[in-house]
């Protein structure tokens, strides 16, 4: 019993002995060899970087934790807290005089429509947005003029296709299409008539640009429309010649 | 604050977009820059002028409207609603035909339905073969208390989305010509609207001179034809009746004692008011446009020449003074001052016009024998009578013929169809009225002022025509 103890007290004796004479693999201490040598060309390894010990970031010890806050009990309810009820005192209360209603008064009927200007036939769709500073109502802008109105365009087409006079064209004259603009306000006048784009035949544009100024009228905008005036670009092509 | 959001916006017409397409956009960008800037900044609304661009052009294709008109569905049970429509409708469509604008649809290819309000209208049943109308009248009618009631409606077959053009509604008394007069004001608004803001003539009236025995009265009537009336009653030779521009008053030529006189008569009062006496034939008054003056032919100085008087026969002055007869003086209804005339300066009659105050005389007529001249309500054209080849033995005759007053050119409108004199514009310039034979047989017609669409107005006599200026 005694051997066998003796036994192993020599095995761990011995083991302890070797941990602490014998050489120590992956021990960096200073003491162990007096040449360090750094393989960086034969590892694929980015080199290691100098710790700094104070910066947090490449710190590898964790900084310390804030302290967190100790949680506040409520303080214990005063024992008033909670009030007793007590019976209530009848209170006596003279009557109040009663006084009269008012007499209803008869309401003056609203107008159906806008006092002032022509009552439309036709309704336009609204949509009515929400913003900060209130509600924006505007017509429906899906409706785009020439659709909406397309019988006002094809009357504006056909009355200055009516007006042009082709006779004093200039029939060897190289010319292409020449743009007209003008605007047509809400009684169907015309104004403001100018040549937008040129030919490059000055006989073509100057019988485009009177054919416009001819007309009169275009007629009064569609009773639908809530604009003042509308801006037509009117393109004059020079006939085919025969 | 809605009409700043509006703004920006631009519309084209179908036809054409790819041509300007980028430049459109980038002169969109400015405003809407700026009203950006306005909305976000100051929330305050300046009126900016709502706005929207039309683009479109020539060589599109401009061709005449095909409308047609339903029949209107009644929609009361009086007996007096069927007499009332079938007046109703008929009166529509011929006024519609008579516009002188549509293609209108033949009663027999219109679908059979009667819609009498918007959401009855099947409007792809109209637009399709073989109605194929691109615009459609139609609506409802009843009589509800001896009062008749008409909703009219004019649609655009074409524009699926949003097909209403007009919405009218129309009450009157019970009766023939109630009906009438409401089919002419619906028709003259449809052709209003689609007619490029001309107004409409179906509720004109045509002056005439009606032989009776060994008479000449001065009669009124539709200008359909309908409706004609006596309006003097002088037991004499009444001739040329020009009425004023504000449908107030009936100028004429009247042989009395003195002679053939101007005659002044007030259709507000029914009677003839007076008008001065002058020495000689006072012949042809004629009206200025803005019914302060009145120019005749006299020939108080001897020799036929034009005056000029105010409405009352005052302050009249002598215009002409060549030797020979100046007669048939008529205004530029346009301008006021001008004035077309028959001189028989050179000879044979021509056409002359001039300054009101008798400056810048042009001839017109190179030849024949020209008479009884109507100037255009837009001053462009002067219609006239003329015998290009006048003379024993000459072909032709007497013809209606319009001359383009800018350029000395003409067409003629009438052809071997008798003598035709007397042309008279309506006042949206489409139609012109003449008379057509002469003496007894003489009748009223009417035809396009492109010598289409000639039919008789009156059927018992009528001659030397005036249309009414409204």
């Amino acid at each position: 019993m005694l051997f066998h103890a003796l036994i192993v007290g020599a095995i761990f004796g011995y083991a302890y002995y070797l941990r602490h004479q014998g050489n120590s693999w992956g021990n960096n201490a200073a003491t162990t060899s007096a040449i360090q040598a750094t393989m960086v060309n034969a590892i694929p390894l980015p080199p290691r970087q100098p710790v700094n010990a104070d910066n947090v970031l490449t710190s590898e010890t964790p900084s310390p934790a804030p302290p967190t806050a100790k949680e506040k009990l409520a303080p214990p309810p005063e024992p008033t807290a909670i009030p007793i009820p007590e019976k209530p005192k009848p209170v006596k209360v003279a009557p109040k005089p009663v006084q009269a209603t008012p007499h209803p008064q008869p309401v003056p009927p609203q107008p159906q429509k806008a006092t002032t200007g022509e009552a439309t036939g036709v309704r336009i769709a609204m949509t009515s947005t929400q913003t900060r500073a209130g509600t924006v109502s505007i017509g429906a802008t899906d409706a785009a003029f020439g659709a909406r109105f397309a019988y006002y365009v094809a009357q504006i087409k056909q009355k200055v296709a009516a007006q042009w006079y082709t006779a004093m064209l200039d029939p060897a004259a190289k010319g292409h299409r020449v743009y007209i603009v003008f605007q047509i306000s809400r009684d169907g006048t015309p104004s403001s008539i100018r040549i937008q784009q040129p030919s490059g035949d000055p006989t073509l544009d100057q019988t485009a640009l009177s054919a416009v100024q001819h007309i009169d009228t275009f007629g009064p905008l569609p009773d639908g429309y809530n604009g003042n005036y509308i801006t037509v670009v009117y393109y004059f092509d020079p006939p085919s010649g025969p | 604050m809605n009409h700043n959001l509006r703004a920006t916006h631009r519309v084209y017409d179908k036809v054409s977009m790819h041509s300007l397409n980028g430049k459109n956009h980038s002169r969109a960008a400015l405003p809407c820059l700026a009203l950006m800037l306005l909305l976000l900044g100051l929330f305050v609304s300046p009126a900016l002028e709502a706005q929207d661009n039309v683009f479109t052009g020539t060589n599109v294709g401009a061709e005449r409207i095909r409308i047609a008109a339903a029949d209107f569905k009644p929609q009361s049970g009086d007996a007096q609603t069927a007499p009332l429509k079938s007046t109703f409708d008929s009166t529509l469509f011929s006024d519609l035909t008579n516009a002188g604008i549509f293609d209108v649809v033949s009663k027999s290819l219109i679908p059979q339905a009667t819609p009498g309000t918007p959401s009855e209208m099947n409007i792809a049943q109209w637009s399709a073969a073989p109605a194929s109308a691109a615009m459609v009248a139609f609506g409802s009618l009843s009589v509800q208390n001896s009062s008749l009631v008409v909703n009219g409606f004019l649609f655009d077959a074409k524009n699926a989305q949003y097909p209403q053009v007009l919405a009218k509604q129309y009450t009157d008394q019970a009766n023939e010509g109630a009906a009438r007069q409401i089919a002419h004001r619906f028709a003259d608004e449809i052709i209003f609207r689609l007619g490029g803001g001309i107004p409409g003539i179906a509720e004109t009236k045509i002056y005439y001179v009606r032989p009776e025995g060994g008479n000449k009265e001065i009669w009124e009537m539709d200008y359909d034809g309908a409706n004609p009336h006596p309006i003097t009653h002088l037991g004499s030779i009444s001739i040329s009746p020009r009425i004023s521009p504000d449908n107030s008053r009936l100028a004429f030529s009247t042989l009395d004692r003195n002679g053939f006189q101007i005659h002044m008569y007030s259709l507000l009062l029914n009677r003839v008011v007076n008008f001065p006496i002058a020495a000689g034939t006072n012949l042809s008054p004629a009206w200025s446009p803005n019914g302060n003056e009145l120019a005749y032919s006299s020939s108080r100085s001897g020799d036929p020449e034009i005056w000029i008087s105010d409405a009352n026969g005052a302050l009249s002055r002598r215009v002409t003074s060549f030797k020979g007869p100046d007669v048939s003086p008529v205004y530029n209804p346009r301008t006021g001052s001008q004035m077309a005339w028959i001189s028989g300066r050179t000879g044979l009659p021509q056409l002359y016009i001039m300054n009101t105050d008798g400056s810048g005389i042009q001839r017109m007529t190179d030849g024949g024998y020209a008479s009884s001249p109507s100037w255009s309500p837009n001053g462009q054209f002067i219609a006239f009578a003329w015998d290009r080849k006048y003379g024993p033995g000459a072909p032709g005759g007497q013809d209606i013929y319009v001359m383009e007053v800018a350029t000395k050119r003409w067409i003629q409108l009438t052809h071997d169809s008798g003598p035709c004199d007397f042309p008279s514009w309506s006042p949206d310039g489409r139609h012109i009225v003449y008379a057509n034979g002469r003496g007894h047989s003489a009748q009223v017609w009417t035809m396009l002022a492109d010598g289409t669409q000639k039919h008789v107005l009156s059927n018992n006599g009528g001659d030397m025509p005036n249309w009414s200026w409204k």
